[in-house]
């Protein structure tokens, strides 16, 4: 009996480890080939639409806040941060921009601040009430920096390259496609900078009025000086919005255009138009566009002005 | 006399003197449970030190005691040293030497040690959610294993920070946070830790807090100074002492964060060549960081701990044999005090050589009892030595 079943013992064994290797790496092939791609979270469409464009199709693009939602003011929920911590990487914008950040606990390891590199070159608003607690304490206000960056198309750049190094540092196997991909994105945006410079050239000189404080970078970028209120284009212009305006008007000449974030109702346009502005549409983009992505709507907004300066000085000619 | 029958009678005179077999059998088995106890714990901390500080590669704090600051970073015991600021972790966190993780290890709750890092604490340390979840905002936290069973914690409960000072009437307000999740016990000072971001112990702090709006009506009546733009809130001004989701936005940071105090840095170095870099770059005596390999500060420790050990050792084993004397003495007495009861056997027609084996039985029976008692009292000891080593620690 024994001299029987050892040699039939040891068959089974044998052929027990031959099947259970052979699925070990069934098994190993099939993790490598299903293996889920890895997760590159962003705070704005911007950075979005950066990593996208710098990642192709080796990640996923984890960018969640609802259209009609501004990510500067967006607060995630608790599952959402959960899904944030478990990104990759985490881009952010950096000059405070999306204040949850500092409230939320992220992974500082995979976080990285696309405008740190120009950190020293940021606007300081100079709103907000300063205070102080206890007698003899510091004084300090609740408000930070401008942070509608990449408005600066130069700015935009570096952010797009701090991207770039980040995916590089995250992902080195995929170091020349991203390489190749930042030249063609960098060249692209290179070209709409120059854009705007040459469209901007004729407001130099002119203040504008901007329906909401986003466009500090844009207007330091291209030497234009700008009113700013705290209007949404949806909303009811009443007599003291109007008041407002044409109290800027009196104090400040020449003006003529009035530049919105979002495509204003018919009614603000006739009302704006009443006053003896020109309404323009430039659309910080930084939340996913229903239409489009961030260099066409960027193409759309240098469209936009071209569009209203002509209008406006073919007005100022008499032409109607 | 068959075996047997000695077995039975001896059996039956220790049996008749409960007291004194007793008294006999725990005398012994702690003059043996002592020094082995001792070497075992000794030995068990020792590679339960080891294991934690292998663990943490390498650890960055303010220059002084290098054991005070591993036992901080690793057992987060008091801290003794001045912290380190928050911006030399982004310096280092800038160099690209490999990971880095914040501690900071000031604050309690009660007796539990409330450790502000960043999530990647948990992935070095291979911590996992047991229950619940990780956490997720400013006054979150995640607590250990053995803390929640202590105290019948669970995700959802809250807990409450200590005061540093309880007659500090203005110092900050305790902070009372929110468990998101119980970790699973790994038997480590972890388990009995409270984790909360690091942001979460800048508000223990102080550093940051947040209150009602300035501009509501109940302080309109606040002055202002002689430019208009600082306005310095009065008493009415309600500071919130747990995070809400509503009130989540009204907390802000006051002052530069690079000044933020941490404890220190673990930096788990990406290869040797970083790990080079990073041990010369604070050799520099001028340098107010420090270094250190923890494993190292564990090895001087555990040299104390065994030099402290060999001490003990020798009190013990003379200790030892005094009471074995004693209890050779009282089995002494005890055979003569038995003497009739001896000579009885004789007369029934037990040899002397029964009579020796009769009471050599009874020592044997004893000392294999004290022996079996001694070695499940050194297993347990064995098996407590991580906890005890906390508590002790801690």
């Amino acid at each position: 009996m024994k001299s029987t079943s050892s040699p039939a013992l040891l068959i089974l064994v044998t052929v027990t480890l031959v099947s259970s290797c052979h699925n070990s790496n069934k098994k190993e092939n099939l993790s490598l080939s299903e293996r889920p791609k890895p997760i590159i979270a962003t705070v704005n469409y911007p950075l979005a639409y950066f990593a996208k464009r710098l990642s192709g199709e080796f990640a996923d693009i984890l960018f969640e806040t609802p259209p009609n939602v501004d990510p500067a003011y967006w607060s995630p929920t608790d599952d959402q941060v959960g899904a944030i911590q478990a990104a990759d990487l985490i881009l952010l914008n950096g000059a405070n921009y999306a204040k949850w950040t500092s409230s939320r606990t992220i992974p500082y390891e995979a976080t990285v601040v696309t405008s740190s590199s120009f950190g020293d070159t940021l606007i300081e608003l100079e709103e907000g009430t300063s205070h102080t607690h206890k007698s003899g304490s510091t004084s300090h206000t609740h408000e930070g920096f401008a942070s509608t960056t990449w408005l600066d198309l130069e700015l935009a750049c570096k952010q797009a390259s701090s991207t770039a190094d980040a995916l590089c540092e995250q992902f080195p196997e995929h170091v020349e496609s991203i390489s190749g991909k930042l030249k063609i994105l960098l060249e692209e945006m290179r070209d709409l900078d120059r854009k705007m410079k040459s469209v901007t050239a004729p407001l130099r000189g002119t203040t504008l009025v901007v329906s909401h404080p986003v466009y500090q970078y844009w207007t330091r970028a291209y030497g234009l000086s700008a009113h700013a209120l705290h209007w949404e284009p949806m909303q009811k212009l009443g007599t003291l919005e109007m008041g407002e305006l044409a109290a800027i008007q009196g104090e400040k000449s020449p003006v003529k255009y009035f530049i919105w974030e979002g495509p204003p109702t018919e009614e603000n346009i006739n009302k704006i138009k009443m006053a003896g502005f020109i309404n323009i549409v430039v659309n910080p983009c930084g939340a996913r566009p229903a239409k489009g992505d961030f260099l066409s709507i960027m193409q759309e907004n240098i469209a936009s002005l071209s569009e209203a300066i002509t209008q406006g000085t073919s007005s100022n000619t008499g032409t109607p | 006399m068959r075996i047997t029958a000695i077995a039975y009678l001896s059996w039956k005179a220790l049996r008749h003197r409960p007291f004194r077999s007793l008294l006999l059998i725990g005398t012994i088995a702690l003059t043996l449970y002592f020094p082995r106890a001792l070497q075992e714990f000794i030995s068990r901390s020792e590679e339960v030190l080891s294991a934690r500080a292998r663990s943490t590669p390498l650890l960055i704090g303010p220059r002084g005691s290098s054991i005070d600051l591993t036992l901080n970073a690793l057992y987060f015991t008091p801290q003794e040293l001045p912290p380190l600021d928050y911006s030399s972790y982004e310096t280092l966190a800038q160099r690209d030497l490999g990971n880095t993780i914040p501690i900071h290890s000031r604050f309690r709750s009660g007796n539990s040690p409330i450790v502000g890092t960043s999530l990647e604490y948990f992935k070095l340390r291979a911590l996992s959610i047991h229950t619940g979840r990780s956490m997720t905002r400013l006054g979150d936290c995640v607590i250990g294993a053995r803390l929640a069973e202590s105290k019948g914690l669970k995700p959802g409960d809250t807990i409450t920070s200590s005061p540093e000072n309880i007659f500090d009437l203005a110092g900050v307000y305790p902070l009372r946070m929110r468990i998101t999740g119980i970790l699973a016990p790994n038997r480590t000072p972890d388990d009995h830790a409270i984790f909360v971001d690091l942001k979460t112990t800048w508000i223990i702090e102080g550093l940051a807090h947040g209150h009602q709006k300035l501009s509501q009506a109940e302080i309109m009546g606040s002055s202002r100074n002689s430019a208009g733009r600082i306005l310095r809130a009065n008493a009415s001004v309600v500071e919130f002492n747990e995070v809400t989701e509503t009130n989540l936005g009204d907390f802000h940071f006051h002052g530069d964060d690079g000044n933020y105090p941490l404890s220190s840095v673990i930096l788990a170095p990406s290869d040797k060549k970083h790990r080079a870099l990073a041990l010369a770059s604070y050799q520099d005596p001028a340098n107010p960081q420090q270094i250190v390999i923890p494993a190292t500060a564990v090895e001087h420790l555990a040299n104390t701990l065994f030099a402290t050990q060999r001490l003990a050792l020798v009190a013990f084993s003379l200790l030892g044999i005094a009471a074995l004397a004693l209890a050779l003495m009282v089995f002494l007495l005890s055979f003569r005090l038995r003497e009739r009861e001896m000579r009885t056997y004789g007369k029934i027609g037990a040899t002397r050589l029964a009579i020796l084996c009769l009471q050599g039985a009874e020592v044997t029976i004893i000392a294999v009892a004290a022996t079996i008692l001694a070695q499940i009292g050194v297993t347990l000891t064995r098996v407590a030595a991580p906890d005890l080593l906390t508590r002790l620690i801690s």
